[in-house]
C-alpha cells in the first residue's frame, strides 16, 4: 500500500512538475540539435549542425535573446533510433531547452517524436520527409522540407513528361527517405501510364554499384533515377553507369544538387544529368551570399543540407524571441509562436508558412540540369 | 561437515542484494528528470543482456556473435503481438514470456546447425547469421509487410502489469530493474548447479568435459538456448520501452557494446558484468554532448582497460570476491609451521572390505584396429578386464597405449573390432556416454577444468550421475536440492581418500595453484567422481618424486583393495607396474607383444627387445 | 521473383554480355577482397586472433593515397607522370598502412599476448573504433573525392569488347592486385623471413625453440598484411575514387568472410575466397534482388562452414590428446 501512495504521489509530482513551464528567460536559452553526428550519416548532419551553429552565433553577436547568450546543443544519435529517443529524453529533460532542429532522418524522427510531443518541444526538421511524421496529428512538429509525396509525384511528372520516358529504373538506398520516394515516384508513374519499372536498392557507402548498374544496363531503361541521401553516392553512380555504357538519362535526388560532390566528383560524367531539389539553387539567390561565405570559409564546402538548418534555426530563434518578449516564455508559447510565422523569408529563395499539420506551405519541386560545372534550373513543378 | 559449509555453497551477497532492492525502488524516483530515467531503465536492459550473454560467453566460452539477434527477434516479437502492425494486442504478461520461447527455439535452431563447431568458427557462422537476420530486418517488407524494412514497427500498447499502468521512465525502470533481479536470480541459480558446473567444465576443457561425462553438445545447446531466451525476453522488455523497433537496435555495434560489459566486467563474474554494464550505459551518456570525441575515447579507454586488465576491470574486487583464507599461512603470506596442523581431522573415510581379482569378464576388446591415415595405432588387439583387476599395459613411446584409452573412452571411433563391457558393445558411443556406462579416465597430460576449484571439478563429474532439470534448479525444487546435497558429499568422501591433501581449505582452492602431484590427484578423484566400474589411468605418477610415486602406488592398490575398482593403468615406471598388477600387457607398434604377470613379462625377450631393441638391429637397418 | 528471373534471362546472349561484365566486376572486387583477406588470415595464422582492425588499415590506405594526390596534382592535373603517381601512391600508402600496423601491434595486441582471445578481439575492436573516430575527427565526415582522370591517358580510358565494358583503372586494379598476390607468394615460398612466417605459423613455441625471433616474425606479418591493406583501399579508391572515414568497417566484413571462406590462415585459401566472393556477390545481383546481394554471400559462408568447417583451403585441425 505504501509503495503505491509512494508511486501515485511522485506521479502526481511528477506530472506537476510538467505543468508548470513558464520559465524566466534569464536562466538561459537553450536549442538542440538532433542528428547523427557519426556513423553512416555524419557528413550531411555535421553540416546541419555547422550552419544552425553559424545561425545561433549570428543571433548572438547581434545580443542573443533578450541579451542573454543562446546555447546550442548537440544530441548525436549514432544513426540508432534507440540513442534518438535517448536524445529526446535529454532535451525534453533541460527546462531551458526550448526547441530543437531536427532529427533530420525519418525514421529516427519517427522514434522520438512522441516524446518531444509529450512535453510540447518544438522541433523543426530539415530532411526528414517522410510524409506519416505530420499524419500522426502533433502539434509541435515543423519541416522545412517539402514531403516525398509531393517530390514523387512531381518527380513522376517530370520523367513522364519532360523527359518523355516509357522505362525506367529507379535505384534507392535503403534507408527510410529514399525507399519512400522510391515508392513514391513509382506510384506516381503508374498513375500515369508507365508501367515497366525495375527497382533495386543500393547500400549507401559501398562504392561499389557496377553489379547493380549492369543489371540495369540489361534492363535499358530511359531514364535512371538513382535515389540516394549523399551527393558522392550519386557521383559514384552517374560515373559507373557512363563507365558501363549505360546510355539512359540520369538523374539525381536531393543531394545530388552539389557542385563540388556531385558535379566536380563525377568527373564530366554527370554531363546532361538532372536533380531535383526542394529548394532553388543557393548559390544563384542573394539573399544566401552572406551564409555561403561564412560557411565555406569556416566550415569548407557545401551541399544541399545546410541552407535549410540555418533558415531553420533562424525561423526557431526568432520564434523564441517572440515568445520571450513578455520576459517569460514557455514551450507551449515557442509552438504557437512557430505556428504563426507567416511568410518567413530568408535565404532558401521562397517564403516559408507552415501549414496546420506543420508542413511546408505551398512546397514545390525544382529540376535542374547539369550544364559544364554548374546546375540549370529546368522547371518548377507544383503538383500539375 | 557443517563446518566448511558457510563457505562452500555460494550465495548472492547481501550487500549486492540490498543494492538490487534500492535500485527496484529508491533510485529511479531519485533521479532528476525522464532523460536520467531513461538512461536508468535502458541501463537495466543492458544488465539483462550482459547477464545473458555471461552464460553463454562467461560460463560456457562460447563465442556468440549472433547474440543480438535473439534480442532482436525478441523485440520484433513483441511489436508482432502487441500492436496495430498485425492488429494483435496480447497482454503484456503473456506476450513476453512467448517473445522469450520464440527466441530460445530460435537459439536452439541455429544452435543445432553451429553447435558443433570450434572457438572461431563458431563466431564467424553466428557472425554470418546474424548479419543476415539484419538484412532480414531491412528486407522482409516486401512483398508482404513482415517487419517493416528500415522503417521498423511502431507505437506499441500502453501495457499494465499486475494492475499497474506503466507509463513514465520512471515505471519502466522499477519495471526492467525486476527482470534484470529475475535474470540475475535466474543466472545465480543455474551457476551454482549440475548445469553450471557442466557449462564452466566445457569452457575449461570440452575433450575433458567429455570424458566426464557431460554430453557437452546438449550442454552448448542448452547454453545457447538459454542465452537466447533472456536476449528474447530483455528485447521485449525493451521493444516496449523504446515503444519501436527498428533493424539498427540490433546490429553489429550493438553487440559490440554487449560484449564489451561482459568482458571489461570480467569473463563469468556476475557482479563485474553488471558492474561494467553499468558502467558503459552511463559513460557514453556523460560523453554524449562532445560527438566524434566521444567514440574515440570510448575505443582508446577499451585498449586500455585491456592492455592493463585484461581479466576484466571489475574482476578480484575484494568486497565483491570472497577471498579465500589459507588457515596454513599468516596474513603477511608466510608459510606456518606445519601444515598438517591446519587440516581438518574428522573427514577419514570408513574402510571397506578387502576386494581381489574376480574371474568375471567385464571388458572385452576383440581384434580392435584403428588407424591414421597410413599409420597403424593399433592393431588387431585382444583384451580382457576382470572384474577387480589391476591390469598393466606397458610399453614403449608411441606403442598406441594411449590411443587403446582413447579408442575405448569414445573419444576415437576403431576402424574395426568391437569393445564389449558387460555384454554391451560401447565401440562407437560418445565419450560421455562411455562415462555414464561405467568407464572413467584421466588423462597422460592432465586436462583439469584449471579455473575451478578442486571441489568443484569433482563436483562437476557427478553431471552423469544426477538429473535436475532446468527448472528444477530455477525454483529449487526437492531434485535438485537433494542431488547437490549428494553431489556435495560425493565429493567431500571422495577427496577424504587421499587423506589431508586435498581437504579443508583446499576445497576452494583454483586447481591451477596447486602442485604437480596434487593436481594429478585431482584428476583421479575426478575420475571416481562418476562412480564408475572401471578406471583408466594414464600414467598417474607421471612427473612425481619416489615418494610421491609410493604414495600413488599405495593409492592405486587401495582403490582396487578397499573401494572395488577395476584398473587399467598405463606406466613407465616399472616399480609401480611391479607393485599393482594383476596382470602386464605390453605393447609395441599398436600389437600387443606379451601378456602375464609382472614376473613372466619381465623376462620375455620379446619385451626386452622392443625397450631396448634388439642386438645388431640397429646396424642392420643403417646397412638397408 | 519469377518475373525477375523471367527479366534476366529474355535473351541469351543479352544475359551472355551480362554475365560476362558481371565477371569482370566481380573479378576486380574480389581480387580486392582477396588483398584484405590476407592480412586477415596472416595474423590469424601466428596469433590465432581475429584482428578486427584490418578494415581501418584499408581505410587508411585510401586516405593517404588521396593526401599524395593532393600533394602532387595542382587543379586535379598532375604534375609527373601518371603511371609514375599511381605507383608513388600505392608505395606510399602501403608504408604508411604497414607502420600504422605495427604501431597497433605494439601498443594494442603485444602486451596481450598470453591474455584470453577474447581480450585481443576486444582489443583489436577498440583500435578499429579509436582510428575510425580519429579519422571522422581530424578529416571531417566529407568523402574525399580522387580526380583521377588526367592520370590516364585519354585514349585509353575504357574499352569494349562484345557488349562488354572494361575501364582502364578496372584493369590496374586486377593488375595490381594479382601482381602483389604473386609477390607475396614468392616471398612466402622463397625468402628466410617467408619460411620463418610458415613455421611460427605452424607452431609459434617451436619456432621460437628453434631460434626464429617470433616477435619479429609477428611484426613482418603485420607489415605485409597492413601493407596489402592498405593497397587495397588505394587501390578501391582509385577505382571508384572516393574514401571516406566509414569504409573500413564493411571493407573489412567483407575481407574477413573471404578469409574464412578459403579457410583462414591458409594465404592461397584467402586469394581464392577473396576472388570466389567477389565473383559470387556480382552473379548473385544478376539473379535475385539486390537487398539480398549479402544474404546470398553469407549463406555460402554458413553453407561451407557447415560443411567443411576448416574453410576450403584450409587444414583439418585435429585436437592433440
Amino acid at each position: 500500500m505504501k509503495k503505491i501512495a509512494l508511486l501515485l504521489s511522485t506521479g502526481i509530482l511528477l506530472s506537476f512538475a510538467l505543468t508548470v513551464q513558464a520559465n524566466d528567460v534569464s536562466k538561459g536559452i537553450h536549442v538542440g540539435n538532433a542528428g547523427s553526428f557519426t556513423g553512416d550519416a555524419a557528413a550531411p548532419c555535421m553540416e546541419i549542425f555547422n550552419s544552425a551553429q553559424l545561425a545561433v552565433d549570428e543571433w548572438n553577436a547581434r545580443g542573443g535573446i533578450q541579451g542573454i547568450t543562446i546555447e546550442h546543443i548537440m544530441g548525436d544519435d549514432a544513426l540508432d533510433p534507440a540513442q534518438g529517443i535517448k536524445v529526446a529524453r535529454k532535451f525534453t529533460s533541460d527546462e531551458l531547452m526550448y526547441g530543437v532542429i531536427g532529427p533530420p532522418v525519418s525514421h529516427i524522427a519517427q522514434a522520438s517524436i512522441k516524446i518531444y510531443g509529450q512535453s510540447d518541444l518544438a522541433c523543426i526538421t530539415t530532411a526528414a520527409s517522410k510524409p506519416d511524421l505530420t499524419e500522426a496529428g502533433y502539434k509541435h512538429f515543423f519541416r522545412v522540407n517539402a514531403r516525398n509525396d509531393a517530390h514523387g509525384w512531381n518527380s513522376a511528372l517530370f520523367i513522364k513528361n519532360n523527359l518523355k520516358a516509357e522505362k525506367v529504373a529507379i535505384l534507392n538506398e535503403k534507408v527510410a527517405y529514399c525507399e519512400n520516394m522510391a515508392q513514391q515516384t513509382i506510384k506516381g508513374l503508374e498513375k500515369l501510364g508507365v508501367t515497366d519499372i525495375m527497382n533495386e536498392t543500393i547500400v549507401a557507402g559501398s562504392k561499389d554499384f557496377s553489379a547493380v548498374l549492369t543489371k540495369v544496363k540489361a534492363f535499358n531503361p530511359d531514364v535512371l533515377f538513382f535515389i540516394a541521401t549523399a551527393a558522392p553516392d550519386q557521383a559514384i553512380g552517374v560515373k559507373q553507369a557512363k563507365e558501363l555504357g549505360i546510355e539512359a538519362i540520369f538523374m539525381g535526388s536531393e543531394g545530388g544538387r552539389d557542385k563540388k560532390d556531385f558535379i566536380e566528383a563525377s568527373e564530366g560524367a554527370a554531363q546532361g544529368a538532372y536533380v531535383y531539389h526542394f529548394s532553388p539553387d543557393i548559390f544563384a539567390i542573394k539573399e544566401a551570399e552572406a551564409y555561403v561565405k561564412n560557411f565555406e570559409a569556416k566550415y569548407g564546402s557545401l551541399s544541399g543540407f545546410g541552407p535549410p538548418a540555418y533558415e531553420a534555426m533562424n525561423i526557431l530563434l526568432s520564434a523564441i524571441d517572440m515568445a520571450a518578449e513578455d520576459g517569460d516564455i514557455s514551450r507551449a508559447e515557442v509552438i504557437s509562436s512557430l505556428a504563426a510565422i507567416k511568410g518567413y523569408k530568408g535565404i532558401l529563395g521562397f517564403p516559408i508558412s507552415f501549414d496546420e499539420k506543420g508542413d511546408l506551405l505551398g512546397g514545390a519541386t525544382y529540376f535542374f540540369k547539369v550544364n559544364g560545372t554548374d546546375f540549370e534550373q529546368v522547371t518548377v513543378l507544383t503538383g500539375k | 561437515m557443517k563446518k566448511f559449509s558457510p563457505s562452500l555453497v555460494s550465495r548472492p551477497n547481501t550487500v549486492f542484494i540490498l543494492i538490487f532492492a534500492l535500485s527496484l525502488t529508491v533510485i529511479p524516483s531519485m533521479l532528476p528528470n525522464d532523460y536520467w530515467q531513461s538512461v536508468y531503465a535502458i541501463t537495466g536492459i543492458y544488465v539483462m543482456l550482459a547477464l545473458g550473454l555471461n552464460i553463454v560467453a562467461g560460463f560456457t566460452g562460447l563465442l556468440d556473435l549472433s547474440y543480438i539477434a535473439f534480442f532482436g527477434i525478441g523485440g520484433y516479437f513483441f511489436a508482432f503481438l502487441c500492436s496495430d502492425h498485425f492488429g494483435l494486442h496480447f497482454p503484456f504478461l503473456l506476450a513476453v514470456p512467448i517473445c522469450a520461447l520464440v527466441a530460445m527455439s530460435a537459439g536452439f535452431l541455429l544452435g543445432l546447425t553451429s553447435i558443433r563447431l570450434r572457438g572461431d568458427y563458431l563466431a564467424i557462422v553466428t557472425l554470418a547469421f546474424a548479419q543476415i537476420f539484419k538484412l532480414l530486418l531491412l528486407n522482409l517488407d516486401a512483398p508482404l509487410n513482415i517487419t517493416g524494412g528500415v522503417n521498423g514497427i511502431y507505437v506499441f500498447d500502453a501495457i499494465k502489469v499486475l494492475g499497474f499502468r506503466i507509463l513514465t521512465p520512471e515505471h519502466y525502470s522499477t519495471l526492467i530493474w525486476s527482470c534484470a533481479l529475475l535474470v540475475f536470480v535466474v543466472s545465480f541459480k543455474l551457476k551454482d548447479s549440475r548445469i553450471g558446473r557442466g557449462w564452466n567444465a566445457i569452457r575449461e576443457d570440452e575433450l575433458a568435459a567429455n570424458c566426464t561425462g557431460i554430453n557437452s553438445v546438449r550442454m552448448k545447446l542448452c547454453s545457447f538456448a538459454t542465452g537466447a531466451m533472456i536476449a528474447g525476453f530483455a528485447g521485449a522488455v525493451f521493444a516496449s520501452f523504446q515503444d519501436s523497433v527498428f533493424p539498427n537496435n540490433f546490429d553489429f555495434q550493438q553487440l559490440v557494446v554487449v560484449y564489451c560489459m561482459v568482458i571489461i566486467g570480467g569473463l563469468g563474474n556476475m557482479y563485474g558484468v553488471i558492474a561494467g554494464a553499468v558502467v558503459l550505459s552511463v559513460l557514453p551518456e556523460v560523453l554524449r554532448e562532445y560527438g566524434g570525441l566521444r567514440m574515440m575515447i570510448y575505443g582508446a579507454s577499451l585498449v586500455a582497460i585491456m592492455a592493463i586488465r585484461p581479466q576484466g576491470l571489475f574482476s578480484a574486487i575484494p568486497a565483491l570476491t570472497r577471498v579465500v583464507r589459507r588457515p596454513d599461512k599468516e596474513e603477511t603470506g608466510v608459510l606456518k609451521a606445519s601444515t598438517d596442523l591446519y587440516y581438518s581431522s574428522n573427514e577419514t573415510p570408513a574402510v571397506r572390505a578387502d576386494y581381489s581379482r574376480q574371474d568375471r569378464e567385464i571388458l572385452v576388446l576383440d581384434k580392435l584396429s584403428m588407424y591414421f591415415g597410413g599409420i597403424t595405432a593399433i592393431e588387431n588387439l585382444d583384451l580382457t578386464l576382470h572384474k577387480h583387476e589391476i591390469l598393466s599395459v606397458i610399453g614403449p613411446n608411441g606403442a598406441g597405449k594411449s590411443t587403446l584409452f582413447n579408442v575405448i573412452s569414445g573419444i576415437y571411433q576403431p576402424n574395426s573390432g568391437t569393445i564389449c563391457y558387460r555384454g554391451r558393445d560401447i565401440s562407437h558411443l560418445k565419450p560421455h556416454k562411455v562415462v555414464k556406462a561405467g568407464i572413467a579416465r584421466t588423462f597422460q597430460n592432465i586436462r583439469l577444468f584449471n579455473e575451478m576449484s578442486v571441489i568443484e571439478n569433482v563436483r562437476a563429474s557427478r553431471f552423469c550421475r544426477t538429473g535436475a532439470s532446468f527448472l528444477s534448479i530455477i525454483f529449487n525444487l526437492r531434485r535438485h536440492r537433494q542431488e547437490e546435497e549428494q553431489t556435495d558429499a560425493k565429493a567431500r568422501e571422495i577427496l577424504a581418500m587421499f587423506g589431508k591433501r586435498l581437504t579443508g581449505y583446499r576445497f576452494r582452492q583454483n586447481v591451477s595453484q596447486l602442485s604437480y602431484a596434487n593436481r594429478r590427484r585431482v584428476e583421479i578423484a575426478r575420475a571416481m567422481g562418476s562412480e564408475p566400474e572401471i578406471l583408466l589411468l594414464d600414467e598417474p605418477s607421471a612427473g612425481m618424486n619416489p615418494h610421491e610415486t609410493a604414495e600413488i602406488t599405495e593409492f592405486i592398490k587401495r582403490l582396487r583393495d578397499q573401494y572395488g575398482f577395476t584398473i587399467i593403468v598405463i606406466e613407465h615406471k616399472l616399480s609401480l607396474v611391479k607393485a599393482v598388477s594383476d596382470r602386464v600387457i605390453v605393447m609395441d607398434h599398436g600389437m600387443k607383444i606379451c601378456e602375464g604377470s609382472y614376473d613372466e613379462i619381465a623376462g620375455d625377450p620379446d619385451v626386452i627387445e622392443a625397450y631396448l631393441g634388439k642386438k645388431g638391429k640397429r646396424d642392420k637397418t643403417s646397412n638397408s | 521473383m519469377s518475373e525477375h528471373l523471367f527479366r534476366s534471362f529474355m535473351r541469351m546472349e543479352d544475359l551472355f554480355a551480362q554475365l560476362s561484365q558481371q565477371a569482370i566486376n566481380g573479378l576486380t572486387i574480389g581480387g580486392v577482397y582477396a588483398l584484405i583477406a590476407i592480412g586477415y588470415t596472416m595474423v590469424y595464422g601466428v596469433l590465432s586472433m581475429l584482428n578486427f582492425a584490418h578494415g581501418e588499415l584499408y581505410m587508411v590506405g585510401g586516405f593517404i593515397g588521396w593526401w599524395v594526390l593532393q600533394l602532387f596534382t595542382v587543379k586535379h592535373v598532375p604534375v609527373m607522370n601518371g603511371a609514375l603517381l599511381i605507383s608513388l601512391m600505392l608505395v606510399i600508402a602501403m608504408g604508411g598502412a604497414a607502420i600504422l600496423g605495427v604501431v597497433i601491434e605494439r601498443i594494442a595486441y603485444r602486451p596481450l599476448r598470453t591474455a584470453p582471445r577474447m581480450n585481443l578481439l576486444l582489443s583489436s575492436l577498440g583500435v578499429s573504433i579509436f582510428i575510425q573516430n580519429f579519422v571522422l575527427y581530424f578529416q571531417g565526415a566529407k568523402v574525399k573525392v580522387f580526380h583521377v582522370s588526367q592520370l590516364i591517358p585519354d585514349g585509353l580510358r575504357s574499352f569494349e569488347i562484345g557488349g562488354v565494358v572494361v575501364s582502364f583503372m578496372r584493369i590496374v586494379v586486377i593488375f595490381v592486385c594479382f601482381l602483389l598476390m604473386l609477390l607475396l607468394t614468392l616471398t612466402i615460398k622463397k625468402t628466410a623471413i617467408g619460411r620463418s612466417i610458415r613455421a611460427t605459423a605452424q607452431d609459434i613455441e617451436a619456432a621460437a625453440f628453434m631460434g626464429i625471433d617470433t616477435n619479429r616474425v609477428i611484426v613482418s606479418v603485420f607489415v605485409i598484411g597492413s601493407a596489402l591493406g592498405g593497397a587495397a583501399g588505394l587501390l578501391v579508391s582509385l577505382l571508384f575514387t572516393q574514401v571516406d572515414y566509414y569504409v573500413g568497417l564493411q571493407a573489412g566484413l567483407k575481407g574477413f568472410t573471404a578469409a574464412v571462406l578459403g579457410g583462414i590462415g591458409s594465404i592461397p585459401g584467402a586469394m581464392a575466397g577473396g576472388i570466389l566472393l567477389g565473383l559470387s556477390e556480382a552473379l548473385a545481383v544478376t539473379f535475385f534482388p539486390s537487398a539480398y546481394k549479402d544474404v546470398v554471400a553469407f549463406v555460402i559462408l554458413i553453407a561451407i562452414l557447415i560443411f567443411r568447417p576448416q574453410g576450403l583451403w584450409g587444414e583439418k585441425l585435429r585436437e592433440k590428446v
